[in-house]
């Protein structure tokens, strides 16, 4: 029931993103820079410039060029609606679809605290069995980049860094029930070398629950600090 | 103990935070002989945002803060938000009577924070046209009342602020409001998680 | 009923996406160039007319932001001068000759001349206003450390207004809260400071005031509840530069109840500002 439940949202999320990024048929055409040299031996190579041997060392800052993935680990925090707030981990894989648009695929989940109400009905009473207890989450985003630039500590460091807005469907499954999730979010993003790039997000999680005989629609926040390693 | 601890731990992090920034400040001047110099000190906001409060649903905010700028690295900042009406949780439904009704499911909080600029930054709109940033770590106390209580609540959270134009600031903050709420159980600690959306004048 | 409730719901998740993406709308749209930024067309500024400094330095270094980790983009040399646009802490926006705009430090602004040759005017704020200022603000948090209030949370903000170097009065308007009690305090208070020349200056506290104690929800009666009170207590000032003060106190109260005298006691920490 619950794997329909998922092939189902996911086939209904690739449509959508499917959808989403047709429309934007822009790829970014990169052409080699020409140096000096390539100027100076011009095709017909009557013009001779003599380089000079001291370069200038260029300093580049860590950066997103070549890479087109990334596999990522994160944690953070969970609250979920109605109970509590508990840390949650999970797995992310990206993709840089333009440098501009990513499509990224989550994976979390968050071992719900017994809420108060339950305390109080007494420890011989359970609500939700240990399994149902998980709050465990897939999901599928597009992932736009509002604002690109850097960031500073101290006098000395600098980092390109990026700040996103994230959309997307999901399957959120929590208290014996699975269902089609609405995911919102930003992402700040922090390129540290060639091949890591560190994340502080928000996910807001908005889900159907049908818990208590009180179908409503909830919503969990979620924040997270990732580490994602580029390929 | 444990509340003794986080007192300490508090009040140890504004100290250090307002002696650091201050002793690299000692040589700091002010052109004050001529007025045509305008200083921008004060940042004044208003937001709106999701509260997932424990125990109960989440709710929409409306919020308002007032930021000093106290040092290139510390600010100050007053808040404060508001969530009226909040829904009954399930339990709540599922039992005769709600633990309460009226204004007292109106949500308010106010508080007093120091914040840290952990990163300054800068964003590209147009061009080369760069606009300044910052991500910060911010803590502080204030009180929460909710449910007919009134609560001491200590508050730690990150956020970030992108300048869009000179003087308009977005803002973007993800806050935790922890205190003791004896509600449901007696003296029971609660995470209250805060997501809000702002923009601010710079003035 | 339920229905209702979702349809909030909906309502509010609504609001949620058309404020995340008139977020985004709002960073998208390239927003207007400042035309000072461009600084091509000086005329523009033309009404306005702004300090005028000549560097004396051997140059001052011109930043995109006024943060120490903005890159240096441009150097101003000496004998140069610059047009002083906007103050933020630490910071001056300045224009240079060519029209190039960005920020400089106060430290290094404040070793230029004025259009008359003289050195440009730059006090500082420093010690000296502090002990010169009559007003001061305060922000205070702590914790009832001794008696029928053990463990219960403070914070207070207080106003003072300094007569004589060494004598001070204070206002305080606080909050407290413990298990089950919520209390609101005011009180004025004499302050004396003997050394308030020094950098870390202790202050002896004499005052009074009135604590009204509430009980929350589920509580049993209280011992006190509105009550006047005297307390004395100790603090030590220290001037961290700028226009803040770092504070911390212990203090003693007697509280007089119906019958009985109750004592208190607590710690506090936190700041003064003045302007």
């Amino acid at each position: 029931m619950f794997l329909d439940n998922l092939k189902n949202s996911i086939h209904h999320s690739l449509f959508v993103l499917l959808a989403f990024f047709g429309s934007l048929s822009s790829v970014g055409a990169y052409s080699a820079e020409k140096t000096i040299s390539d100027i100076a031996n011009g095709d017909d190579g009557s013009v001779r410039i003599i380089e000079p041997k001291k370069e200038v060392p260029v300093a580049e800052s860590a950066s997103i060029d070549t890479e087109q993935f990334e596999l990522g680990l994160f944690g953070g925090f969970l609250a979920v609606e109605d109970f509590n707030t508990n840390p949650v981990v999970g797995v992310s894989f990206s993709y840089h679809i333009t440098p501009a648009f990513l499509a990224q695929l989550n994976y979390g989940e968050s071992e719900v605290d017994r809420a108060t109400f339950e305390e109080n009905a007494g420890s011989g009473f359970n609500f939700l069995s240990n399994d149902d207890r998980n709050f465990e989450y897939y999901n599928i985003l597009a992932g736009y980049r509002v604002l690109r630039g850097r960031s500073f500590i101290g006098r000395n460091k600098k980092y390109n860094s990026d700040i996103y807005v994230l959309g997307g469907f999901g399957a959120v499954d929590f208290a014996g029930d699975t269902n089609v999730s609405i995911v919102l979010g930003t992402s700040y993003r922090v390129v540290l070398t060639d091949s890591l790039v560190a994340n502080i997000d928000f996910r807001g999680h908005s889900v159907d629950r049908d818990f208590l005989n009180d179908d409503k629609r909830t919503f969990n926040t979620e924040f997270l600090f990732g580490l994602n390693w580029l390929f | 103990m444990e509340n003794r601890l986080q007192h300490i731990l508090l009040t140890a992090i504004l100290i250090a935070g307002i002696s650091v920034s201050a002793q690299a400040q000692v040589t700091d001047t002010s052109i004050n002989q001529n007025a045509k110099v305008r200083s921008e000190f004060l940042e004044f906001g208003i937001n709106v945002g999701i509260l997932n409060l424990e125990d109960f649903p989440s709710e929409y905010t409306i919020g308002t803060n007032l930021t000093f700028r106290a040092t290139e690295d510390f600010f100050l900042q007053v808040n404060y938000i508001q969530a009226s009406d909040v829904d009954f949780s399930s339990a709540e439904k599922n039992q005769p009577d709600p633990f309460f009704t009226g204004s007292d499911r109106d949500f308010k909080h106010y508080n007093v924070l120091l914040g840290y600029n952990f990163f300054q930054g800068e964003f590209f709109t147009a061009g080369s046209k760069a606009n300044l940033s910052t991500l910060h770590l911010i803590t502080g106390v204030g009180e929460t009342e909710f449910g007919g209580e009134s609560s001491f609540t200590y508050i730690l959270g990150f956020g970030y602020k992108v300048a869009f134009k000179r003087r308009y600031i977005a803002n973007f903050d993800v806050r935790d409001y922890i205190y003791e709420s004896s509600l449901i159980a007696e003296d029971n600690t609660t995470n209250n998680v805060h997501v809000s959306l702002g923009l601010s004048y710079l003035f | 009923m339920n229905k209702s409730l979702t349809a909030k719901k909906a309502q509010r998740f609504a609001v949620f996406v058309l404020a995340n993406i008139l977020a985004t709308y709002s960073f998208a749209q390239n927003a207007p160039v400042d035309p000072a930024s461009k600084g091509t067309d000086r005329s523009v500024n033309s009404g306005k007319s702004f300090l005028n400094l000549e560097v004396i330095d051997s140059y001052v270094e011109v930043r995109t932001g006024p943060g120490r980790g903005y890159p240096v983009f441009y150097v101003i040399e000496q004998g140069e001068t610059v047009e002083v646009l906007k103050q933020r802490v630490g910071w001056y926006e300045v224009r240079a000759q060519n029209g190039k705009t960005g920020w400089a430090t106060s430290s290094q602004l404040s070793r230029t001349l004025q259009a008359t040759g003289e050195p440009a005017d730059l006090p500082s704020v420093s010690f000296g206003d502090y002990q010169k200022n009559k007003w001061r603000v305060g922000f205070t948090t702590g914790e009832f450390f001794d008696g029928e209030l053990k463990g219960a949370d403070i914070f207070s903000g207080t106003l003072s207004y300094r007569f004589y170097g060494w004598l001070s009065l204070e206002g305080e308007v606080g909050k407290l809260f413990n298990s089950g009690i919520e209390g609101d305090f005011y009180n004025a208070n004499i302050l004396i400071e003997p050394f308030s020349h020094w950098r870390l200056s202790p202050e002896l506290l004499l005052g009074g005031g009135t604590i009204s104690l509430d009980s929350q929800p589920e509580l049993a009666p209280l011992g006190i509840d509105d009550s006047d009170f005297t307390n004395y207590g100790l603090g030590l000032n220290y001037y961290v530069g700028r226009n803040f003060v770092i504070r911390g106190e212990y203090r003693w109260y007697s509280v007089s109840t119906d019958d009985d005298k109750a004592t208190l006691e607590s710690w506090k920490i936190g700041f003064n500002t003045f302007f």
